[in-house]
């Protein structure tokens, strides 16, 4: 079996009394996008600056790529591409000044020309002129430009257009068709469904679940607000997948998870006045995960 | 690591240009002032109660000479203050600043390891130090011929540099240190600030006091007597000893510091 590129064993990250980080464990496979989903606060953050060795654990163990991101830090570094969210670059500095000093580091990039060509960035501008979509722009092409193994990202699609969005997410597409291995943190549930294979969710320290993308889908919850224009009951709607119903004025509002095929037809077979069906939001998919694990 | 220091270097180039222009008007101020400064200053001594005067560690038989002068109220006076503002300002600007305003990260994500970074943008400190110390040193002996019309122990007035050379590293490695704890500029700035002032208020107070004496040990400005240097012609090793002893040891509890710390804005 291959061995997973990333592996977190146990990893604690303690500031004082609180615990940022409390025990989590888990693993991400080669060629794999996983996402890293929790709400602000959730230990998101702390978690990849405990992967980047920029804070050190309080306990546990990191690997990537099969060293250790503590003592290996430098000899990970070679093969590893960084985003953070909100990206922070030398402001007097342009971007092809940007370019040349990570080249200075790490050797001549790779796909550099490329990428500012695909997301239509001006390397000759100063840092401080540029729109942060563009800033952002320059932090994905700093952090991809060597072709990197693996690639760490925290909310790299945070405050950007949806242009820009669909750009990162096309191109993170295809590196991980080339065998890129990417970690991606976000708040944001469609994004993380629309790359990741597989997502970890994190609420305050604690890993909550671990879901495959797919499974992700089925058991996503819904809301159905519907009003009648003709009789109707409550009880004839309560079956397999329908968490709760609710009276509302002349109609109901049904949660419900998975295939809401079923629920549909039957919804169906009554005469409308109105049918309005909403994705829960991610506040609410943690509700679930939380009942499900009992805390 | 070299890449970081000659990017450190061009980045601070700007504001080397201005420190070393501003240190060509003062040494032509404190030139053109000196003529006329020649007598009035023996009889402005005798005005001083021998208290402060001893406080001040002045000596005014000393510094009726052209060269007596500059040690007193240059070397000792001003360019202390100068390495002490240069410093620190290159320390919270090389460490605390990048640390606060996240761009640490780009430096943290490449394949170099914390401690060259730092040794890095140290090394690049040093190198602007020496230039700019040299500068506001060797400038005199032009500037004193052409305003003047004095002519300088060039030797003298190079030894006096490279001691003000050391107290400048010695003010930085303190600087540097306390940039790796607080990472906040506004902190690093001010800790260091302060010692330095105990440091000046310690060299006043062990003149003023026999049994305050002891205080002197404890400044920086103890080991670094320009008159000894420049006036008497005396280098002392045991002072350089010190300053040499306090870099390396600041050095080693910056690097131990900034490679266990956590390092996030």
């Amino acid at each position: 079996m291959e061995k997973p590129v990333i592996k977190v064993n146990s990893l604690k990250k303690y500031f004082g009394k609180i615990k940022a980080v409390d025990g989590i464990s888990f693993e991400v496979k080669k060629g794999e996008i996983f996402g890293f989903l929790g709400p602000n606060g959730a230990g998101k953050t702390t978690t990849i600056r405990c992967l980047m060795d920029f804070t050190r654990a309080t306990s546990g163990s990191i690997s990537i790529l099969e060293k250790d991101s503590y003592k290996d830090s430098v000899e990970i570094k070679k093969s590893l591409g960084y985003l953070p969210g909100n990206v922070k670059l030398y402001s007097k500095w342009t971007g092809l000044e940007h370019i040349k000093f990570i080249e200075g580091l790490r050797g001549k990039a790779v796909i550099a020309a490329e990428l500012i060509e695909r997301l239509n960035f001006d390397p000759s501008k100063k840092v401080k002129s540029l729109s942060s979509g563009n800033n952002q722009k320059l932090g994905l092409i700093l952090s991809l430009m060597h072709k990197p193994k693996v690639v760490i990202m925290d909310e790299p699609t945070v405050a950007l257009d949806p242009l820009l969005q669909n750009t990162i997410y096309e191109i993170l597409d295809e590196l991980k068709k080339e065998g890129t291995t990417i970690f991606m943190s976000s708040h944001n549930l469609p994004e993380v469904e629309r790359i990741c294979d597989r997502a970890g969710i994190i609420k305050e320290g604690k890993l909550v679940s671990i879901e495959n993308i797919e499974d992700l889908h089925k058991k996503r919850l819904r809301k159905i607000e519907v009003h009648f224009e003709d009789e109707y009951s409550v009880g004839e709607f309560e079956f397999n997948g329908v968490e709760k119903v609710e009276e509302i004025k002349d109609g109901l509002l049904i949660t419900a998870h998975g295939d809401i095929n079923s629920l549909i037809k039957k919804i169906s077979s009554h005469k409308l006045h109105d049918i309005e069906i909403t994705h829960a939001t991610l506040e609410d998919i943690f509700m679930e995960f939380y009942k499900r694990s009992g805390k | 690591m070299m890449t970081i220091f000659f990017r450190t270097l061009k980045d601070r180039k700007f504001t080397l240009l201005v420190y070393c222009l501003a240190m060509l008007f003062f040494i032509w101020l404190y030139v053109a002032m000196f003529p006329s400064m020649e007598k009035a200053y023996a009889e402005m001594m005798k005005s001083f109660p021998s208290e402060w005067i001893k406080a001040m560690g002045v000596e005014p038989e000393k510094v009726s000479t052209f060269s007596g002068f500059m040690s007193e109220e240059y070397f000792s006076q001003f360019l202390p203050i100068i390495l002490i503002v240069f410093s620190i300002s290159f320390s919270g600007f090389a460490v605390a600043q990048e640390v606060e305003k996240g761009t640490s990260e780009i430096l943290l994500s490449q394949p170099i390891s914390r401690l060259r970074i730092l040794y890095a943008k140290f090394l690049a400190g040093v190198v602007n130090l020496a230039v700019f110390v040299f500068f506001a040193t060797l400038a005199i002996i032009p500037m004193a011929k052409l305003v003047s019309n004095i002519s300088v122990d060039v030797p003298r007035y190079i030894s006096t540099g490279f001691f003000a050379f050391v107290l400048g590293v010695a003010i930085m490695s303190i600087s540097f240190l306390f940039s790796a704890i607080f990472t906040e500029k506004g902190k690093a700035n001010f800790v260091p600030s302060g010692i330095l002032v105990i440091m000046y208020v310690f060299s006043i107070f062990s003149g003023i006091n026999k049994d305050w004496e002891v205080l002197r040990y404890f400044s920086f400005f103890y080991y670094f007597d320009a008159t000894e240097i420049l006036v008497d012609n005396n280098f002392d090793l045991v002072s350089l000893a010190v300053l040499l002893g306090v870099i390396v040891f600041s050095c080693f509890l910056t690097a131990y510091i900034f490679n266990k710390k956590d390092i996030s804005r």
